[in-house]
């Protein structure tokens, strides 16, 4: 398997995303096996910080931060930095005396300080309290402001959506972006409201419940309202204006006076002659639904083709 | 190669911390002291226990020292992100050794104090001594290479000391075995014929020897110490 990612990684020379640009915070969701190879190959490129690199325990939390910007050359002032990581208490305190939390903003010092044009984080925020998530989250903004592009290796997809929404997934065949609906929070801060719709149907004085996605049409016949699942006609009780109703969030659609189909199995629209239509379904052979003359706009509109 | 006295100092200072708050470590630099103190209530005072002492003294502090200092940053995980920092190779290696340099250098003058050991030629002896101990910094940066962790690196200073603190004692079975005769072109050999020739008016041409070959084995020393590190940096 590191074979083929190497490959894919090699083939484009790098292995960003194509669309990265100055100051932009990539998230990389994948698995700690990929994530070393990632790091491995991209350390030639910029500083890769890794999230099991360790300390100087025996250094005061001062004589640390007087090392790192020492080291990179660092414009600001001692006060500022440690304003900045949080620590300005703690500064004579021994880096071994601090919580695991605290001891890592100290290791973050390395990337902020060391980091080019281009640098790797390998769990921004692994076992980490909040204030330091939002002291590192600060951190990684100033980053990319300052123009770094910033890559994001993580297995938690909460992770990496505090810094960014540019989350790519990674397989055999190279980067995928991750699509994230803006909604997709809102719902799931309301209360999740459970709806179960079944249909109904007799079948040799047995009642049977469908679930609407596996209907493939609904007819009306002699008075009759037939409900098609499989090839098989299962008898309702409902009317099928009632059914049109409940099950139009399905994407069922009335596309006769006595018919309902399922626009999800809808494989063809069949011109008969310029004013008879027919849909084919893609269930059985040679299902087929007749559609109205004057559904045929609406419906094209429906599932958006011309 | 460019070198940064800013970097090589901060590195300097947080060696210094580190070493100094590591008593594991540091108490080796006492071991010679009590040495000296010893062979002089003794009332020994050889040329040849002199150096006994002093080559033990760069073994047992510089090279060690040295190695745990290069050790210690692998067992804590730290020589991967010192190694991707903006300080070079030279920097870091120049700014552990000259720590290690100083070190010694104190070390070595109070225990010759101790010992009672008077030079016939002090500014020779202390240049013959500064190469020595380049020598052993460079032995004591391949120890660290090598080794994961501090106990390690305590372990592999060990050949160290065997065979250039004890090799000159080989000297004496050369009679009886001719390839004893090798011992002779140790460092550390070379180094007590060199003090020998201080007290007895040696010709310069062999001051020159002896120096050379000093200076021969620091080179090759150093140039294997940098050619390690640099694969080490490449391969993790």
């Amino acid at each position: 398997m590191g074979v083929e990612l190497k490959a894919v990684m090699e083939e484009g020379k790098t292995i960003l995303p194509a669309c990265t640009l100055e100051g932009q915070i990539i998230g990389v969701y994948t698995d700690i096996q990929k994530m070393q190879l990632i790091m491995q190959q991209l350390k030639q490129q910029g500083y890769v910080h890794h999230v099991m690199d360790g300390q100087y325990r025996r250094l005061k939390v001062e004589e640390a931060f007087r090392f790192y910007m020492k080291m990179a050359g660092c414009p600001q002032s001692l006060e500022e930095m440690l304003e900045l990581l949080g620590l300005k208490k703690l500064r004579k305190k021994k880096v071994t005396d601090l919580s695991l939390s605290q001891q890592q903003r100290i290791a973050f010092l390395r990337p902020y300080l060391y980091g080019g044009t281009f640098l790797t984080i390998e769990e921004p925020f692994h076992r980490m309290d909040t204030d330091t998530r939002m002291i590192i989250a600060g951190l990684i903004q100033q980053l990319a402001e300052r123009g770094s592009i910033v890559l994001l290796l993580s297995n938690n997809l909460e992770d990496l959506l505090i810094s960014t929404n540019d989350i790519f997934r990674i397989d055999s065949s190279g980067f995928h972006k991750m699509d994230f609906n803006e909604e997709q929070p809102t719902i799931t801060e309301e209360e999740p409201v459970i709806k179960i719709e079944k249909i109904q149907t007799k079948k040799n004085d047995k009642t049977i419940l469908f679930n609407p996605p596996e209907i493939d049409y609904i007819e009306s016949l002699d008075g009759e309202i037939l409900v098609n699942v499989a090839g098989v006609s299962y008898n309702c009780s409902l009317t099928l204006q009632e059914l049109e109703k409940r099950l139009r969030a399905y994407g069922f659609y009335r596309c006769h006076r006595s018919y309902i189909v399922n626009l999800q199995k809808v494989r063809e629209i069949i011109t008969w002659t310029k004013n008879s239509y027919s849909l084919k379904l893609s269930v059985g052979e040679g299902t087929v639904v007749p559609l109205s003359r004057n559904k045929l706009s609406e419906l094209k509109e429906l599932v958006g083709i011309s | 190669m460019n070198i940064s006295i800013k970097r090589i100092q901060a590195i300097f200072t947080k060696d210094y911390k580190e070493f100094s708050r590591n008593y594991a470590v540091s108490i080796m630099v006492f071991m010679p002291f009590v040495l000296a103190l010893f062979y002089n209530k003794m009332g020994i005072h050889t040329i040849d226990s002199y150096f006994m002492t002093i080559n033990l003294t760069l073994a047992m502090v510089t090279a060690f020292v040295q190695s745990c200092l290069i050790a210690e940053e692998k067992e804590s995980n730290t020589l991967r992100s010192l190694m991707m920092s903006p300080a070079s190779i030279a920097d870091i290696l120049i700014g552990k050794s000259s720590l290690v340099f100083a070190i010694s250098a104190i070390v070595l003058a109070v225990t010759i104090y101790l010992l009672g050991y008077k030079p016939g030629n002090v500014l020779v002896l202390a240049l013959a001594l500064a190469v020595s101990i380049l020598f052993y910094i460079a032995l004591g940066t391949i120890c660290g290479l090598f080794t994961k962790t501090v106990m390690e690196a305590s372990v592999a200073a060990l050949p160290v000391m065997g065979i250039f603190s004890f090799g000159p004692m080989v000297l004496g079975l050369s009679e009886k075995y001719p390839i004893a005769g090798i011992a002779e072109w140790l460092p550390s050999s070379q180094l007590i014929l060199l003090a020998e020739g201080l007290e007895a008016a040696m010709p310069a041409k062999e001051i020159v020897v002896s120096f050379a070959v000093m200076i021969g084995w620091t080179i090759a020393a150093i140039i294997a110490a940098s050619v390690l590190y640099k694969k080490r940096m490449t391969d993790d």
